[in-house]
């Protein structure tokens, strides 16, 4: 019988290719769940994969750990939980669900929050929602609307149209969405002006980075003539840089997204030249066209972010609405 | 623990040798820059270090992130360091007074500092910040204590 920690140090992402398959094959045999439940081993994302492959018979014992691990989307295999718990039978996951927004709702504790807004997306499971009593769907609500009270416009326009942002994103995309160094120049026609920018995540890993935009314009005597949202995640990301000193004053609205022609290859190449003269595997020096992209902000901050490609998505939110309200008319 | 220009020192004694770094993510509205570190060292037999640490980098003005994997793909952490040299942040300073910038942030009267995380890989990041919000889990130490609760 192999010892847990030999199971863990087996799944870890450091183990050759047949370690970890050997390593998945063990997990998958063990018979207390509760070993693979946020394991104390950096291998929460392998645990969780072959977790959801599990009957929901056998996951039933096991649900409320399930929904503490969702106390943090962003931690590893909390987003494949998430999905499983999705599945669930409505009448299984109740109970914990409950005792979670009760123990949420009665500890008065504002760090439990955002795990309440992580917990509402398993109202996706139409038939949790349809089991949960009236009163714990006030509770949730009523959280929810002081929690959002407290966040950022961006983060509450992003969670109140989840579904429809998420549905959109998963759409077969165009050639042309993706731009990369052969087709570098659409990036001149993208227009982001006064769009709102909040933030990003990087992803060190996959050297990946996600930013969202809202664009929101509203003219004297006309009203909205402009309300977008946009997706822009950058692949294979060799560098990147920002500058937040608002060198003209505070705004979080940019000013435009540019190609950068000059870019900082070289001295990344030098760079990788003097840490390690024999080794040529380095990402600068492998064949890849990378291309510099600029975001400059009104504040005159500026982000520079040099990557492989640029996955974009602009939603036109006023068409969607308008073609939402020719589809049901009836609906406000 | 709050970290800040005045015992700036402290990050030398901050260990995050073999923590994995998965990425971060950064706020521009409040100029605050998050990240997690997970830090699991073991021998064959046992774990020896098991511990969770949280960065809340604030009032960032500046941040660099290389992804070259210059020596190796790797997302583990080979230390964490002062930048006492502070190139980064004269040369934002310079670039500030040549182009006649208001320098709303740099002109406010703040001690920033320069913080550099290494990685394995050969990689850098750079953050110049005005403090930061430092805490340390130590994950065995926490079970032990729930074990005898």
């Amino acid at each position: 019988m192999n010892d847990i920690q030999d199971i863990y140090k087996m799944l870890d992402w450091d183990s050759t290719e047949e370690v970890r398959a050997e390593g998945f094959r063990l997990a998958r045999e063990i018979r207390d769940l509760s070993l693979l439940i946020m394991p104390p081993a950096p291998v929460w994302e392998e645990c969780a994969e072959v977790l959801c492959e599990k009957t929901d018979a056998e996951l039933e014992p096991h649900l409320y750990s399930f929904l503490e691990w969702l106390y943090d989307l962003n931690w590893p295999g909390a987003s494949r939980i998430l999905d499983r718990l999705k599945m669930i039978p409505g009448k299984k996951l109740k109970g914990p669900f409950i005792e979670c927004i009760n123990y949420i709702y009665d500890s008065n504790n504002d760090e439990y929050l955002i795990w309440l807004d992580y917990l509402s997306e398993l109202l996706d499971n139409k038939q949790l929602e349809a089991e949960l009593p009236k009163e714990i769907k006030e509770k949730l609500t009523e959280k929810l609307q002081e929690y959002y009270k407290t966040c950022d416009k961006h983060y509450v326009f992003w969670r109140e149209n989840r579904y429809l942002l998420e549905k959109l994103q998963s759409l077969p995309r165009e050639d042309n969405m993706i731009i990369n160094y052969a087709n570098r120049e659409l990036i001149d026609d993208i227009y982001l002006h006064d769009g709102y920018f909040v933030g990003f995540c990087y992803d060190y890993t996959r050297k990946r980075l996600y930013l969202e935009v809202r664009q929101n314009i509203n003219v004297a005597y006309h009203g909205q003539i402009i309300d977008k949202f946009f997706i822009l995640k950058f692949h294979k990301i060799l560098y990147f840089n920002v500058k937040g000193c608002e060198f003209w004053g505070s705004s979080e609205d940019i000013s435009c997204i540019f190609l950068l022609e000059k870019t900082q290859l070289e001295d990344l190449k030098s760079e990788a030249k003097r840490i390690c003269e024999s080794y040529r595997n380095a990402m600068p020096d492998k064949n890849i066209d990378f291309l510099t992209v600029g975001i400059e902000m009104i504040s005159g901050d500026y982000i520079t972010i040099m990557c492989e490609s640029l996955d974009y998505l602009e939603v036109d939110l006023m068409k969607l609405r308008e073609e939402q309200e020719a589809d049901s008319p009836e609906v406000e | 623990m709050i970290i800040d220009y005045t015992n700036r020192e402290l990050i030398k004694d901050i260990c995050l040798n073999e923590g994995i770094f998965i990425g971060c993510s950064y706020d521009y509205t409040e100029k605050e820059l998050s990240l997690a570190i997970r830090q699991t060292i073991s021998n064959s037999q046992t774990i020896m270090v098991d511990k969770y640490f949280t960065f809340s980098f604030l009032n960032v003005i500046y941040l660099d992130v290389q992804g070259c994997e210059f020596g190796e793909e790797s997302n583990q952490i080979a230390c964490i360091y002062l930048d006492e040299a502070e190139t980064k942040l004269k040369a934002l300073k310079s670039e500030l007074e040549q182009n006649s910038f208001i320098g709303f942030l740099l002109d406010k009267d703040i001690d920033f500092f320069t913080v550099g995380l290494e990685m394995t890989s050969g990689d850098n990041i750079t953050v110049i910040c005005e403090s930061i919000d430092y805490m340390e889990n130590d994950l065995m130490k926490l079970r032990e204590e729930r074990r005898i609760d």
